[in-house]
């Protein structure tokens, strides 16, 4: 039932020096927990992570701790901002009948037709969040964008449920396709929108002595 | 150049810069973004480099933003003045970075464009920085 199955196993010493010295050997302090289960601290190998990454972050896994197989889902992950290598991971233990909340990525399809006219295309919203049962749950949800001409926008609710329930906010926007700004094209050639907001700071003063503080004289007393 | 339109004080210590950025280390606007490994005060005159670069590079196409700014005052003593007599006057406009903050953003464009544009401006800052995309 599961696209993949991992080998864990139980760690005994918790806490931040023991898990220095998992991630130094290769290996990713993860917990298991769930509905009727008693909470695991468990450990895997990386390069398991990255597995479950590949194939998408709501992959159904067949998590293997001494034995006993369970089916897990990764239910939050933590990762190093620089080396993006994996610090902790949380699985959470499946009951197949019951629906669960998760976060499934959003992919826009097409090339939208404001481009042409020079629009530029923007997502705000890069995932939703939906309920599902855990085998109905989506790898990915396609967003066609192929009919946006400039100032156009999706919202949650122009997407088409299927097997899940949409329980992102409706009104919120996925992406827009907007114009590039008049002072974009009319800036001196290199300069680009911000520019022209940015010289009109700095035709203000350049030195700090612009912000005048109205509790200057206050301090200064 | 970007400067706070009004301050509460006029001079502020020093400080430290310890350790890693506490937020602002994930892309928030756009797919490509330049990210901070080291830290470093950023001068409003190299943020505004900076970004002179990455627009020119995407030529009008695409948006950018700036997930810094400098709101730090630094002062100096004039030259050739003795030491005491009180702090120096303001002088420039700094943002604090540590390692794993997202300096700029870019959407909108090609990934060979936006990690050429986001590599040019990285010439343009005093730290090392990494190109980093929502797809890492």
């Amino acid at each position: 039932m599961a696209e993949l199955v991992i080998n864990a196993e139980v760690r005994n010493k918790v806490g931040k020096g023991a898990a220095k010295k998992l991630r130094a050997a290769g290996l990713v302090p993860a917990v298991v927990y769930g509905s009727g289960i008693v909470p695991v601290h468990c450990q895997i190998k990386e390069r398991d992570m990255l597995k479950i990454k590949q194939l998408g972050r709501n992959t159904l896994v067949d998590l293997v701790i001494d034995g006993e197989t369970q089916t897990v889902i990764v239910r939050d992950f933590q990762r190093n901002p620089i080396t993006h290598s994996f610090v902790h991971a949380d699985f959470q233990a499946l009951d197949m009948t019951e629906t669960i909340t998760v976060f499934v990525a959003l992919e826009f399809v097409g090339t939208p037709i404001g481009r042409k006219s020079g629009g530029v295309f923007t997502s705000m919203l890069r995932e939703i969040q939906i309920e599902a049962k855990p085998n109905k749950i989506p790898a990915v949800i396609k967003v066609d964008i192929s009919g946006l001409d400039t100032g156009d926008s999706l919202h949650v609710s122009d997407l088409k449920s299927g097997d899940f329930e949409v329980l992102t906010d409706p009104s919120i926007a996925i992406c827009q396709v907007s114009a590039v700004r008049a002072e974009a094209a009319e800036g001196e050639g290199a300069e680009g929108a911000e520019g022209a907001e940015a010289h009109a700071d700095a035709s203000a003063e350049a030195k700090p002595a612009a912000a005048k503080p109205a509790a200057d004289k206050k301090e200064e007393k | 150049m970007l400067i706070p339109a009004r301050t509460k004080y006029r001079k502020q210590h020093r400080g430290r810069m310890k350790g890693m950025a506490k937020g602002g280390k994930t892309l928030a606007f756009g797919s490509y973004g330049l990210q901070a490994l080291d830290p470093h005060w950023i001068t409003s005159a190299q943020i505004e480099a900076a970004r002179k670069v990455i627009t020119r590079t995407l030529k009008r196409t695409g948006k950018m933003w700036i997930r810094i700014f400098p709101d730090k005052p630094v002062s100096k003593k004039p030259l050739e003045v003795r030491m005491g007599k009180g702090k120096g006057a303001p002088e420039f406009w700094v943002a604090v970075v540590k390692p794993g903050r997202i300096l700029f953003e870019v959407e909108g464009v090609t990934e060979e464009m936006a990690r050429e544009s986001l590599t040019q401006a990285a010439f343009k800052l005093p730290i090392k920085c990494q190109v980093v995309s929502h797809n890492d």
